[in-house]
């Protein structure tokens, strides 16, 4: 893999204590091209990381996860010609470690779009109510995607140069994971699906999925369906 | 006739006026047009008749009660107007959020430039 036209994007909300580690961690395992997304941060996150050699993308204001990881991939789209692009979260629930392991699955089996899935090892570090929560997210994904899907709502993804065209994330909040599935599936990408390891901690809880997002990702997600020529 | 009668019903064709100046300026679409004339009119003649067109809605959806039946459109438009609201905010939201990317990626191509 030509590494620089691998690019990771970090969108990133309010991780002032968390960004810095995951820039490095990614830069010592060499990758050069980082794109990391604030979105209206309030807790000045990018101050720690503006000295380091990334690309800092900033919302004036927060638009949400799906908003943010959209703004990367349209720099990698427009500016950076990227054949790759890796997403990553930004509040180190994800081993650094494992991007080569998708990156390197992604390119043996020829994939559109590589989720890193977080339920097919160590379950047991995934808390039980955000283990429930996803499962219903799966279950809606899998309802309006039209085929079983096993992790939806993960973060951490591969797209090569074909998703990064066909897919144009259009929901701004957590409802894009789904949406990416849904999308992918639709426009007949390949989609695999590789085991990573995930760690929580009580912050990661607070920001990720609970009962609203679920309620929410549902309600968008029909709206998309209902009035899809006229969003097109 | 009670003063009701004429009060909805001129209410309603001001509101059908004001619509329709609204849909030739450009403003509401055709659907938001026709939506707003359709409930309009429809309030317009259960004021004129009530009692015909609250018992031709309860007998048309089985509903034994016609005040029931009333009740039941009501959450019915209700509902769709709340859609549309979402509808409309869901357009906003978009709009901002591609106005804030589309200034990250100017800012971010500029001090590029200047590097």
């Amino acid at each position: 893999m030509d590494q620089d036209k691998l690019v990771i994007v970090i969108p990133s909300y309010n991780e002032a204590d968390r960004i810095l580690k995951v820039v490095t961690d990614i830069q010592r395992k060499g990758y050069r091209k980082i794109v990391v997304v604030d979105d209206g941060s309030t807790d000045n996150s990018m101050e720690g990381i503006k000295d380091l050699n990334v690309i800092i993308l900033q919302h004036l204001v927060n638009r949400g996860a799906g908003a943010a990881t959209e703004t990367g991939l349209k720099y990698c789209r427009t500016i950076l010609d990227a054949e790759t692009v890796v997403m990553i979260d930004a509040d180190t629930q994800h081993n650094v470690d494992d991007i080569r392991k998708l990156v390197e699955a992604h390119e043996n089996q020829n994939a559109d779009i590589t989720i890193g899935n977080r339920f097919l090892e160590n379950k047991k570090n995934i808390p039980a109510k955000r283990w429930f929560y996803n499962q219903i997210a799966n279950i809606v994904t899998s309802i309006f995607a039209g085929k079983r899907v096993y992790d939806s709502q993960s973060g951490f993804k591969v797209f090569n140069k074909k998703a990064l065209q066909k897919i144009i994330i259009e929901q701004d909040r957590f409802e894009h994971c789904s949406e990416i599935l849904i999308k992918g599936l639709e426009n007949n990408l390949k989609i695999i699906e590789v085991p990573i390891k995930v760690y929580y901690t009580p912050e990661t809880i607070a920001k990720g999925q609970h009962f609203l997002n679920g309620v929410r990702t549902f309600v968008h997600l029909l709206h998309s369906v209902l009035f899809k020529n006229k969003q097109k | 006739m009670r003063i009701y009668q004429i009060i909805v019903p001129l209410l309603g064709l001001i509101g059908i006026v004001f619509t329709m100046r609204q849909f030739s300026k450009g403003i509401n679409t055709f659907f938001e047009t026709l939506l707003w004339i359709l409930l309009w009119s429809f309030i317009s003649l259960v004021a004129i008749f009530p009692d015909a067109i609250t018992l031709f809605i309860s007998e048309t959806i089985g509903i034994k009660d016609h005040i029931n039946g009333i009740i039941f459109i009501g959450l019915a438009i209700s509902f769709l107007l709340n859609f549309k609201l979402f509808d409309s905010l869901k357009k906003q939201n978009k709009a901002l959020t591609e106005l804030v990317r589309k200034l990250a990626l100017e800012k971010a191509s500029h001090s590029n430039d200047k590097k």
